[in-house]
């Protein structure tokens, strides 16, 4: 590259006079130079730069949970994980006891299986629910890792998982979800970079991004823009309250399902016992879907992640129930041949490895058609049913039952 | 491979390397085997179809220009014309065929007819296949073919313009490969900053504005007339810097070469009527119907009514190009029936007693009426183009130009938009889409100046390093396809 047409091949030293004078070269340059002042800045003192994980503009449902166990005075003595599966046993649960609407983004304490053990073990447990909306196990993992370890971390996680957490078409690659990659920002998960990003591109994207302070620090910035647009249609428009979501929620779940997930405080509502609990939603049309194809590489990928949160929580002294969430029998027959079976085998063996204790509530028998809202959730009354279900089930297996009897009290 | 991945971010520095570390008479070949390579990234099959139509329109471009007779020579470009068109008939209208012939035999009562087997549309198939039109039709018109194969190769399959064009000339550009390659510090630097410009148009604001744009489009029921034409307008600005970042992108990746390609948009919303909008949108795709149907079709040297029939046919086949469903076919009539009208209104105005008329469009005032309601025109023929069917599209119509009161009791009739936070998009929809028009009006100032020539080389390094930060900070993880990739 010359400023003339060259008659010989330019040397180095020719080129980068030559690179000196173009613009661009200059402009990309001091890019590079205040990426990299900035990496090496908040490599000394990471304190530098003034933003933490929890300034974001996107107000995620996990997001909500762990602004919420941030605020807590004291570490949990039992956290709870799982899908939408858990969450609408959860809140069902508390709907039910406390008759009164649960709110989604508030409310992380299981108050009825807080009693339900009090009355059981003659002691109080402290709860937090971690539990959301299609977490698979490479997601409970990114929260044990990230959320649930120092500080915060529990003595024992109840973790009710269900096959659709191990095997779900609509998934792309586990670092693809919102509760991953809030997660990544929380804590260090580059130990399962490249298990969790699906490709070759994918993990190369990853790993160019990870050398660089500003692509790393990408939602840092998307929040200032969000802070300051929201400022000027205040100033300009005279909104008054931009936090809360004005918008109805069919038009935002409908419309604008392509954007990232952002939720509002008043957006979901778990009602007390009502008649609409008799209300029975066939959905075995997306569970065909999440069923479609068993990719035995992504079922063997997200079984690494729950040994490796086995692993990680026995590591750390954290005690583990996994247990079996219950489904209606439409559900599990939607599933492959054979995949329930494998599914229970691997799990109970995983369980046993790695000093977790399983418990297995997908009993027909103890949960019929009533306690569902569709093939799988539970519905409010269901909720409340599983969750002395639970408490019944831990006190009547004796290793179980030692085991949350002989978790350290609180302070301890 | 997309211009705004990683893919491509390797593999164009790494062309560029080649190409200049090899001698000047191998860098077409380079560029050929790069663009084939570029073009099995997506299916390496179809590479089979773009080297078939190259060796075939190579080989009658020299029976053209061979042939004594007139006649030989239009058997000659008759049969290419009927391979090139069977060829995007085949791979692009196969469905719509077939959808017309089951809609014409129901009322028969005859089942549906189906293909027996399933069509991928290869990337690209409509650009290429009219370039080889363009080039076996100025052959037949007396230009002298092609003689190096590979420069005729890589002149229709150059991956820069490969996919989306613009649709080149081959006057234009077989001289530039086939010259002597130079790349200059002032050359390098335009081109890398049209990729930038590219870039920031298609994933800051176009991939942004695109999630908008989906959301609205997609459920045009839920939303009131005052919404829908936020949404219109959004979509007016996402396929124009979709579109327009696109062959920014183009233009700087060939430039690298030291090729030139020629613009496709000239700040086209700020014309002043239809027919100065088709001179400043998708030029060379305006300038090709002009050229291969408007003109063949008698063009404007014929009788009023002949000039409106071809105009009409024209841009119903302008609309057709873009993609086999109803519709683009209304689309493209709509605009048939603006030049029209358009045609019409200039006779009109040129008359003698409605001089009074020709001084208040040419006045200061009828100036920007002229321009406000050219750009709303070309907006309610953007709700056709952008909707996926045309129920969905006169619905959207039907609402946009129904006055109800704008807050009411019925959250479906109020304008829900302003309620609505989401980050990047809400509320800066509403601030970026007057920057977005500002910033128009401003780039077309800027162009009749020498400010880019004066601004001093820091500046032009500070934008430089902005643009680099804004593209990395504000694309979204999951990048929407260039809206041109489906034609």
């Amino acid at each position: 590259m010359t400023n003339q047409a060259p008659k010989t091949r330019p040397g180095p030293g020719q080129l980068f006079k030559s690179a000196l004078s173009s613009y661009v070269f200059i402009g990309a340059l001091a890019f590079l130079l205040i990426d990299g002042s900035l990496k090496i800045a908040t490599t000394i003192n990471p304190h530098v730069w003034p933003m933490n994980p929890m300034q974001t503009a996107y107000r995620s449902w996990v997001w909500w949970g762990a602004r919420d166990l941030e605020r807590e005075k004291q570490p949990p003595d039992i956290a709870l994980l799982g899908s939408s599966l858990m969450m609408a046993a959860f809140h069902g649960g508390d709907a039910a006891l406390l008759n009164v609407p649960q709110n989604w983004a508030f409310h992380h304490k299981s108050v009825l299986l807080e009693r339900l053990l009090k009355a059981r073990f003659n002691r109080d447990y402290s709860t937090f629910v971690l539990a959301l909306g299609g977490e698979m196990a490479s997601d409970a993992y990114a929260i044990t890792s990230s959320l649930l370890t120092g500080a915060k971390q529990p003595k024992m996680i109840i973790y009710g998982i269900a096959p659709r957490d191990f095997m779900d078409h609509a998934l792309g690659s586990p670092a693809s979800t919102e509760v991953f990659r809030f997660m990544s920002r929380l804590g260090d998960l580059s130990d399962v970079a490249s298990d969790a990003h699906g490709n070759a591109w994918e993990l190369g994207e990853y790993y160019a991004g990870q050398g660089s302070f500003i692509y790393t620090h990408r939602p840092d910035f998307i929040y200032v823009q969000h802070r300051l647009a929201n400022e000027a249609v205040r100033k300009l428009c005279g909104y008054k309250d931009m936090d809360f979501v004005h918008c109805p929620m069919m038009i935002r779940r409908q419309a604008f399902a392509d954007l990232p997930e952002n939720t509002g405080p008043n957006e979901v509502m778990v009602s007390p016992p009502s008649a609409s609990d008799k209300i029975f939603v066939d959905n075995s049309g997306e569970y065909k879907f999440r069923y479609k194809n068993p990719n035995l590489k992504q079922f063997n990928n997200q079984m690494g992640y729950l040994e490796r949160m086995l692993k990680l929580a026995d590591n750390q002294g954290i005690k583990v129930i996994l247990v079996n969430m219950p489904l209606t029998k439409e559900n599990v027959d939607l599933m492959p041949p054979n995949f329930y079976d494998n599914y229970m085998k691997i799990v109970e063996r995983l369980a046993v490895t790695n000093k977790a204790q399983f418990l297995d509530l997908n009993d027909h028998q103890l949960f019929p058609k009533k306690y569902f809202g569709d093939t799988a959730h539970l519905n409010v009354p269901g909720g409340k049913h599983f969750m002395e279900v639970l408490a019944e089930k831990i006190g009547a297996d004796d290793r179980v039952a030692a085991t949350i009897q002989n978790l350290p009290q609180t302070g301890q | 491979m997309l211009f705004n991945s990683l893919k491509y971010a390797l593999f164009l520095p790494i062309v560029f390397a080649l190409f200049w570390a090899t001698p000047q008479k191998y860098r077409v070949w380079i560029l050929l085997v790069a663009s084939y390579v570029f073009y099995m990234s997506w299916r390496p099959g179809f590479i089979l179809l773009i080297i078939g139509l190259t060796v075939a329109n190579y080989y009658i471009g020299f029976a053209i220009h061979k042939a004594q007779e007139i006649k030989e020579k239009k058997v000659w470009l008759t049969l290419a014309v009927v391979i090139n068109l069977a060829t995007l008939a085949f791979f692009k209208y196969a469905y719509f065929f077939n959808d017309v012939v089951t809609t014409l035999i129901k009322p028969l009562g005859l089942p549906p007819t189906h293909l027996p087997f399933d069509i991928i549309l290869p990337l690209g198939i409509s650009f290429f296949v009219f370039e080889f039109i363009h080039y076996t039709t100025d052959v037949y018109r007396g230009a002298e073919p092609i003689k190096s194969y590979p420069a005729f190769a890589l002149f229709a399959s150059f991956f820069p313009t490969q996919i989306a064009g613009p649709i080149k000339r081959f006057q234009d550009f077989i001289p530039q490969f086939l010259a002597e390659s130079k790349l200059t510090v002032s050359t390098f630097d335009s081109a890398v900053s049209l990729i930038l410009m590219g870039l920031f148009k298609k994933v800051l604001i176009a991939d942004n504005l695109s999630f908008f744009v989906q959301g609205g489009f997609g459920n045009a029921g839920l939303f009131s007339g005052i919404d829908l034409w936020v949404f219109t307008y959004a979509f007016a600005f996402q396929i124009y810097f979709d579109f327009s970042g696109y062959t920014d992108i183009a233009r700087g990746s060939a430039m690298l070469f030291g090729y030139k390609v020629p613009i496709n948009f000239n700040l086209p919303y700020l014309a002043r009527n239809i027919s100065e909008f088709w001179h400043r949108w998708h030029i060379s795709l305006s300038t090709w119907l002009r050229d291969y149907r408007f003109i063949p079709l008698g063009g404007s040297r014929a009788s009023r009514w002949m000039v409106h029939r071809n105009l009409l046919i024209t841009m119903t086949l302008g609309g057709l190009w873009h993609g086999a469903a109803v519709h683009y076919l209304v689309w493209g009539v709509f605009h048939g029936v603006l030049l029209v009208v358009h045609r019409e209104f200039q006779a009109l105005k040129n008359r003698a007693n409605f001089a009074w008329l020709k001084a208040a469009v040419a006045s200061r005032p009828g100036t920007i009426l002229s321009g406000l309601l050219t750009f709303h025109a070309v907006c309610i023929g953007w709700v056709f183009f952008r909707a996926d069917t045309n129920a969905a599209a006169f619905q959207m119509i039907r609402k946009m130009f129904t006055l109800h009161p704008v807050f009411c009791q019925s959250q479906m009739v109020s304008a829900v938009l302003p309620t609505i936070n989401y980050p990047l998009i809400y509320p800066s929809i509403f601030l970026l889409l007057p920057i977005l028009a500002v910033a128009h009006l401003l780039m077309g100032w800027i162009n009749t100046t020498p400010f880019v020539a004066r601004t001093p080389k820091i500046a032009k390094a500070v934008w430089c390093c902005a643009m680099i930060f804004l593209v990395m900070v504000f694309s979204p993880d999951k990048s929407p396809r260039f809206i041109y990739f489906q034609f």
